[in-house]
Order: C-alpha cells, then structure tokens, then sequence
C-alpha cells in the first residue's frame, strides 16, 4: 500500500512516498530540497515556513523521486498536530483536497507518533512492545508503546525540552546554531567529571523530566568563570553538560524498561542523532540485556516517511479521518 | 514599576498575581537574557490564568496554546529572524483574538508589537536565585493594570 | 467551461460551480468556525448534490487576498491542491473584487475589509464592462484616510464588506451624504463571484501556476511597500 504523506507542523514541509509502512520511496523535506532545477535558474525565496508556497512543489517532486504518479497513491497521511496552527492547516488542506479529490481515505497523524514511526522505517524488523524516548528541540516524552496504536505517556519535560537545553547552553557557549551537534562532538573531547552539573530527577515516582535548572546551572558557571576571569574549557562544560543529561534520560528510560518489563528500549526525534546518547544507551543496553534501537539522523528530524509509517498503521487498523478532521496544535498522546 | 524578586516563590507569588488579573486581549512582553526566567515567570502567569497543563517552553515549538480562565497563547520568537517571519506565524490573529498572548523575547520584535502592552523587563540581581523586574506600561488597559499590581 | 471558485478570505466560507455563465450551484455559510473544517465537506456537499466529480472541473478560481491569514492559506493551498491532482488551470482573484462585484452601479464601488489597527482592506472600483477599473488601487490604509480619498475624489460611491460596517458611524458621520452602504446580504462574499471573475481571467490572461500561486496579504500598506522600495 502507498500513502502520500505530509508534513508541515512548523518550521518544514516535508512530502514522501511510504510503501507498507517501513519503505520509502521518497522523503522530501522543503530546507533540503534543490528547487532550482524546477525553476531552472530563477529561484523564488522558499524560506523556512513558506509553507503554501511551496507544498504542492514539494508533493511533485516526492511523487517524482518515488516514480509515482497521484493514481498510485492508496491513502493519505498528514500531521494533525501537535505544531503551529498557521503551519499545520496549510498540510491538511492539501491532504483534505488530494484525499477528495482522488476518492482516497484520508490519515490524519499525531507528529509525536511520528518520531516513534521513524524507527519502523529505519530497523524494518523492530515491532512493539517497546518503550520509547522522543527526544528533539521541541519534545521530550517518555511512553510505553505496547502495540502500533497502544501507546502511554509516562513521562514529559516540565519545562524546556532536552534539545533545547542542548541548543542554549550552546548558544551561551558561543557555538554556532544548531548546537547540539556541536555539543556531542565538543563533550567526546572533554572531562565529563571536570565540572559537577546537576542532575535533576525530580522525585522518585516520575517519568517526568526537567531541563531549565540545568541549563541555568550551566549559565551561571559560564557567567561566573567569565567575570573571576577563569579559563573556560569549553570541552569540559560540554562533556559536563551533555552527561548531566544522559544521566537523567537513560535513567529513567532504563527504569521505565524495568518496571513494564520490555526488552526494548527505542529512541526518537533529533537529540536520538547524539553520539554520546547513543553509545551510553548501547552500553547500559548490552548488560542489562535490552535492545536499543535509534534512526539515521535524516529520520530523526521532522519529515514525511515517519508520518507515512504512523499513518499506515494507523490505516490498517481501520483509522481513517472524517474531511471536516481540524488541525489540533495540542495533540498529546492524553488525547 | 520595578519589582525585587527573591527566590522563586516570589517569582511565582507575582506571576500568578499579574496572571488572575488578565483580561482578553492582554499582550504581555517577557524580556530578559537567557536564563533570566522568562519561561519560569510564565508558568506563574499561567497558573494564575487557571492553566493546569504544564507550560513548557515555546522556543523550538514557536506557540504553544493553553486553556485556561481564558486562551492562553504563549510564544517564543527567539529563533526568528525578522518580521517576516512573524508575520508567517499567523501572529496578528493571536494578538487581537479571543486570549492572553505571552511572548518571549519580545524585545526582538519590538517593531512588530501592538502599541498597547505590558512589558516585563527581567534581570539579574545580586545573588543567583534574585530577580530585578521592570514592569512598563503602554497604554491605559496596562496602566490600570500596574495599578492593580500595585495593590 | 465548469470552473469551481471558492472564497474564504473573510469568515465567509463559500464555493460556486459555475458553467460558463450558468451558476450550477453555490454554498455559503457564515460561521465562526474554521474554514479548514467547513471547505472541503462543503466543495463535497455541492459536488454530490450536483453529482459533479473533481475532474469534470476545467478550471479552478480562488480569492488569494487580502484577507483572513489563516483563511487565505486554507482556500489557496485547498484550490491549489485539487489543480495539481487533477493538472487543470488555476486563477487567483482579488477577494477585494469579489466583494465589489455584489454591486451592480454606475456609482463608485468601495469594499472594505477589517483589518485591524483602525486600517481597512479597500479599493476603490468602477465597472467598465466586464472589468473592474481602480480609481484607487488595493490597499491597506486608516479609515480616515479612505473616507479623506472619497471626499476629494469620488461623487458617490456604494459601500460593501464587513468592514464598512464596523466603521458604519465614523464613514456616516464624515461622508454620510455621498455614500450609501449595501444591503446586509451584499456584504459578504460568494463562490459565483469567485467563479465567474476567474474565468474572465482565465480567458484574458491564461492560468497562474499551481505550484506557486500564493496568497496576497497585503500586509504592507502602499505607503510602507514604497518605503521599503526605497531603503
């Protein structure tokens, strides 16, 4: 089965060809696409959140990299929220018209859902149950998914997300945008034990996660050493920084494996592509005799294939959306 | 107006203050460097608007919308880069819609704000946990609302 | 020529098949509800009842602005969408237009659009024929600053959208004498409007491209988009 899927939640818009759920034929996400062949020479503005400006593009060139045309398409997936009103209307209307128009069901897809898809696509053997840790700029949750359309919310950020962490203390680093990567690299040089941030678990009970008194810890050291006029290795702050939050999030995922018994532990979203994540995940992993399971980075950010992927398995368990379906910038997994 | 904040209970007692008087329509501007507060201060003004799901911040989600006493609109325009931009988000129909706009980093967009709105202005006071909060007026709503502030 | 035109600029939402210059059929329905809700079961609903398929269209018409931003996006990228399936012709029109074609006069033709901020949406039109012709262009401006061009430039002129409504006393009490507001119903845009301006369009100056057609917010005044020309 194929779906057209789209995605426009905020700052992209994404189209892609998804085959049964796990194999994509094409994943075009709108800052990385080259839209001067189309032009041939003169090139309009697509800037990031043009999204009615360039979404029927987008949809072309992701039919064209697939070799499809409109008449193969079974169904179409679109993100119904959580993101930006502005954004998400403009995806869902094109998904409502192409639906219609073809005589096609229509998907509608929660974007957090997504992320957890990504890993179908990327480990075409990977099947719930599982627990996952969606990890971006933007989110941060911790959920028990117990089968393609089963899933329980268990944790969430209270306050800043742990990307967004990474991108501040970044930021205050004076490394350039986006900073985590520059963190990842920066820490793998670096004396994680040099400087003590705190670890903030919040109490013992909960998933829940809480990013904005580290962030603030981090500042004031950095605001500190500048003013006594100390030497700042910025390798020790990152390796610090980025422990202090792997310590928390592997914590509790691996604590959250425990207590349902899963055997599988699934990482999403952008903070999944950080290095240092990965490999303490992998080593706690190997003793504690539980897969992880992480997508490429291209699979990580926001993008179409993974809402093709959750919006397959939301079809083939008879959920369709009614034409009339509204964008929800709130959806959460509570609803 | 200028406000002395020691220790977030403080921060919290003002936020929730300034949060039961607001009315529809409200614009008010949370300006301060990183780490300042501004989201810590937003939760405050959220709880005192009767939202009970956690405030989170807005800056890679741009808006994020709440349900309380009234809508609450909570942005964070840290990561735009102009005006353009703004406009893009759809923002004029938050800014004179039916709820409380809460924005971050207003100072940022200072061209593109209504000419009626509170500004909160957050600094850093002499030990890590102390605040220093300029409150600014523009308009006479956000004048009878300093006043009542005041009391 | 069957051409679908739809509207939903204002909180107006509105389709209209129109065959030639036959009006098949038109939905309207003003409701403070989200356009992203009502359109496309609306197109639908008129489609079945006509039972008209999306590909019997021949040419698809949509208002690209000014207007609701939210509504703008909708309407154009839902119209832009169902040319693209189907590889047909699109046109976008003026929504500023579509207001002023409710009125059929001799006199001068002002549809106002709220646009906050004491600013209106606006143009001033006569009818010449088939066209509209602007004695003033589309634009956003104060209140004030319409009722001013009126008064020096125009004899007398019929008032239509609901802007001219929420401005209805201060425009009565500057140029009461010399203007006249349409009649409730005529203040709100219609598909038939959509339809039928964008076939003439069509037929004048060929299709817009569906794959850039955007809308046109008019978010600048003329005077801040000179200003910006000039810096």
């Amino acid at each position: 089965m194929l779906t057209l899927a789209i995605e426009s939640s905020c700052d992209e818009t994404s189209c892609g060809v998804i085959k049964d759920g796990r194999e994509v034929l094409s994943n075009i996400i709108s800052s990385q696409i080259d839209i001067h062949r189309r032009f041939g020479g003169v090139v309009p503005e697509i800037a990031s959140r043009k999204h009615v400006e360039s979404i029927n593009l987008i949809i072309q060139e992701a039919l064209d990299e697939a070799k499809v045309g409109f008449n193969d398409i079974d169904f179409i997936s679109v993100t119904q929220g959580p993101g930006l009103v502005g954004a998400l209307l403009v995806g869902l209307s094109a998904a409502k018209s192409i639906a219609y128009g073809l005589n096609i069901p229509l998907v509608g897809v929660n974007h957090i859902e997504g992320h957890v898809c990504a890993n179908y696509i990327e480990h075409k053997d990977l099947k719930p149950p599982f627990v996952c840790l969606i990890v971006s700029g933007g989110h941060t949750y911790l959920i028990d998914v117990e089968d393609y359309n089963s899933y329980t919310l268990y944790g969430r950020t209270r306050d800043d997300a742990a990307g967004e962490a990474f991108d501040k203390v970044a930021r205050a680093m004076g490394l350039p945008y986006p900073g985590g990567p520059f963190i990842d690299s920066l820490a793998s040089k670096g004396n994680k034990e040099k400087i003590e941030f705190p670890r903030v678990f919040l109490d013992d009970k909960t998933y829940d996660f809480s990013f904005s008194g580290l962030k603030t810890a981090v500042l004031n050291y950095l605001n500190g050493a500048k003013q006594r006029g100390e030497e700042i290795v910025l390798e020790d702050v990152a390796a610090g920084f980025q422990q202090a939050v792997l310590d928390v999030l592997v914590e509790k995922s691996f604590r959250l494996s425990r207590e349902l018994g899963r055997d599988k532990i699934v990482i999403a979203g952008g903070v999944a592509a950080n290095k240092g994540l990965r490999e303490m995940m992998e080593t706690r992993g190997i003793k504690n005799n539980i897969g992880i399971f992480y997508p490429s980075p291209r699979l990580c950010t926001d993008n179409a294939a993974m809402i093709g992927s959750a919006g397959y398995y939301n079809y083939i368990n008879g959920k369709t959306s009614p034409l009339d379906l509204k964008v929800m910038p709130n959806l959460s997994f509570l609803d | 107006m200028i406000i002395r904040i020691d220790g977030i209970d403080e921060t919290n007692k003002f936020g929730e203050k300034l949060g039961s008087l607001l009315q529809k329509g409200d614009i008010i501007c949370l300006n301060g460097d990183l780490g300042a507060g501004k989201t810590t201060l937003s939760k405050a003004i959220g709880k005192g608007l009767l939202v009970e799901d956690y405030i989170t911040s807005p800056t890679f989600t741009l808006i994020n919308e709440y349900k309380g006493r009234l809508p609450l609109y909570h942005f964070d325009v840290y990561r735009l880069e102009n005006g353009e931009e703004l406009f893009d988000l759809g923002i004029e129909d938050y800014f004179y819609g039916d709820g409380v706009c809460l924005i971050e980093w207003a100072e940022n967009i200072q061209d593109e704000l209504p000419r009626d709105r509170l500004e909160l202005w957050i600094f850093r006071g002499e030990a890590d946990n102390k605040r220093v909060i300029e409150i600014k007026a523009f308009g006479n709503r956000y004048d009878s609302l300093v006043g009542e502030l005041k009391r | 020529m069957k051409v679908l035109g739809l509207d939903t600029s204002t909180l107006m939402t509105t389709c209209a098949i129109m065959d030639e210059d036959k009006l098949l059929g038109e939905f309207s329905l003003n409701l403070d509800m989200s356009h992203s809700e009502a359109l496309v079961p609306m197109i639908k609903s008129l489609m079945d009842n006509l039972k008209l398929e999306m590909k019997d269209m021949d040419l698809f018409a949509v208002s690209t602005g000014p207007g609701s931003f939210t509504g703008l996006r909708i309407g154009v990228t839902t119209a832009k969408s169902f040319a693209h399936v189907f590889d047909k012709p699109i046109v976008g029109v003026s929504s500023l237009e579509v207001l002023a074609n409710n009125i059929l006069s001799d006199k001068a033709i002002v549809p106002m659009m709220d646009a906050r901020r004491d600013r209106v949406f606006t143009a001033v039109y006569k009818r010449e024929e088939d066209r509209f012709r602007e004695i003033l262009k589309p634009d956003a401006i104060e209140v004030m600053e319409l009722i001013k061009f009126l008064r020096d430039n125009i004899d007398s002129a019929i008032l239509n959208g609901d802007g001219c409504l929420v401005y209805k006393d201060t425009i009565n009490s500057e140029i009461g004498e010399m203007i006249s507001f349409a009649p409730g119903e005529l203040n709100l845009s219609r598909g038939s409007s959509v339809a039928r301006l964008g076939l003439l369009k069509y037929i004048r100056y060929g299709s817009d491209d569906y794959y850039t057609l955007a809308p046109d917010y008019l978010r600048d005044s003329q005077a801040e988009r000179n200003l910006k020309l000039q810096r």
